[in-house]
Parts: C-alpha cells; structure tokens; sequence
C-alpha cells in the first residue's frame, strides 16, 4: 500500500531554515552556544515528529512553533533556577529600600545613547530582557523588539489588548531601572 | 480623572497606537498635573528606541557552515 501522506524532503531544512531560526532563538535568549542547540534541538524534533506534519502549515510555521516551544521551556528553567526576588526591581528585601534611592542618583536611562554599533549596549538590553518575568518575556520581544502587530502578540500569547499595555508598562518599568543600574554602575 | 495606574499603560498604548479621544483628553490632562507621569512619558520613548536595539535581526547573525554540517551530522544519526 502507498503511503497517504506524501514523503517530505528533509534535506534541505538545514540550508534554508537555520538561520532565521538561529535569529529568532538568539534574540530570545541572548547567547550563541543555546540557540544553537535550540535550533538543532528543533530540526531534531522535527524530524521525530514528521508524521504529525500534515503540510496543514508550511514547513517554516511548524519548525517556528517547535522553536518558541523549545524557547518557552528554557524560559521556564530558567525561571526556576532563579533564587533571589527581582532585584532589579529595586525591592531586594536585604538591601531594603536605601539601594532604590542610591540608584536613582547615578544616571538616567536619557542619558543613554541609542546607537546599533554598541555591542555593549546590546548585550545590556538583552540581559536585562532576559531577567524579565518568563510570562513578559516574550510579550516584550514580541511588541518592542521585534514591533510586531498588537494584534497579533495578544492573539499568540492569548491576552487582552488592555492587559498587554500593562504587561509592556510593567516590563519597561524594570527595564528602565534595569538598565541605568546595568550601564552606570559599570 | 485618570489615576497613574491607568495613565502608565496608556503611555505605552500611545506609541503605538491611536487613543479614543475620551482617553487622549484623560492622558493629557493627567500628564498636565502629574510630573511622574509626565517624566516617565519622555522616558518611555527613549526606552522603546534603546530596547529596539537588542533586535539580532538587524545585523542579521547567521549559523556557521561548520555549525549547519554540525546539525546536518546529528540529523543523521
């Protein structure tokens, strides 16, 4: 009997999907040798899985929403492993209050300059993105790194319009003291 | 009267996209008054132009040939 599904040519997935997978893995966890493994961990899962692929999507979607899976449960390992409260936040309980108002004196997030050349300045963003909240994590790539449709954010993360600009508030606000804590203290 | 809870999302909301007029008045009116507001607003800009700038895409990072035939090598296995 012929198989009904049709065979797929898996050959040249590697070639034509890698590296916008890379891409979209390295912004999301900001570090080569994981999106890498990412990536492969994906292709890996993909090829296992290839009797669910009934060619609904393209071939391109189905490895993307393996991709943000894989993502998604790294964030969550990550968030696990995470044992102090958000200091960033300025609400450390050992330090207390006194470290809020020591940092509002050293800078202002004006003050920095936005400039695409200044590896420093990426790896600061990221790392900051990076110790948001798993659940805002994504929201924030999504919306402000990437500028996607509102829409559509809220559509894939399954949240209100008016939740998602609290979500993205919220998330600035950490970033803001974040980054002046990150880029002045250095 | 809007409250700063209700003023801080709307911030957001405004960069990227059009209020009701009901909310524009009610933003503005907050930000007349409220300097926090008002100061946060100027920054918020500034930090959508900052945050931006972690986008790989734009210098658009690629896998290495010896990294993809690395791939390629677990694939068959």
């Amino acid at each position: 009997m012929p198989n009904v599904e049709q065979a797929i040519d898996t050959s040249g997935w590697v070639d034509d999907y890698s590296d916008m997978l890379y891409n979209f893995a390295l912004t999301r966890v900001n570090d080569h040798e994981l999106a890498k493994d990412l990536v492969q961990d994906t292709f890996v899962s993909a090829l296992k899985g290839i009797d669910k692929f009934q060619g609904k999507s393209t071939v391109k979607t189905w490895l993307f929403s393996i991709l943000k899976r894989k993502v998604i449960d790294h964030w969550r390992k990550q968030e696990s492993r995470k044992t102090k409260p958000m200091s960033s936040l300025g609400t450390d309980s050992e330090t207390g209050e006194q470290k809020v108002i020591e940092r509002q004196n050293k800078g202002a997030v004006s003050e920095i300059e936005v400039d695409y050349e200044n590896k420093e300045l990426r790896t600061a963003i990221m790392g900051c993105i990076q110790d948001l909240p798993e659940k805002w994590k994504g929201i924030v790539i999504d919306k402000l790194v990437e500028e996607r449709k509102s829409e559509e954010v809220c559509k894939e993360h399954d949240i209100t319009p008016s939740n998602l600009w609290v979500i993205i508030h919220r998330a600035k606000i950490q970033l803001k003291n974040c980054l002046q804590q990150k880029w002045f203290d250095s | 009267m809007i409250t700063c809870k209700k003023a801080g999302p709307l911030i957001e909301k405004e960069e990227f996209e059009k209020l009701s007029l009901m909310k524009k008045i009610g933003l503005k009116l907050h930000l007349a008054w409220c300097k926090l507001c008002k100061g946060y607003k100027k920054d918020s800009t500034h930090l959508n132009e900052l945050i931006k700038v972690g986008d790989t895409s734009q210098s658009t990072m690629k896998l290495s040939q010896a990294e993809k035939s690395e791939i390629k090598e677990k694939l068959v296995q």
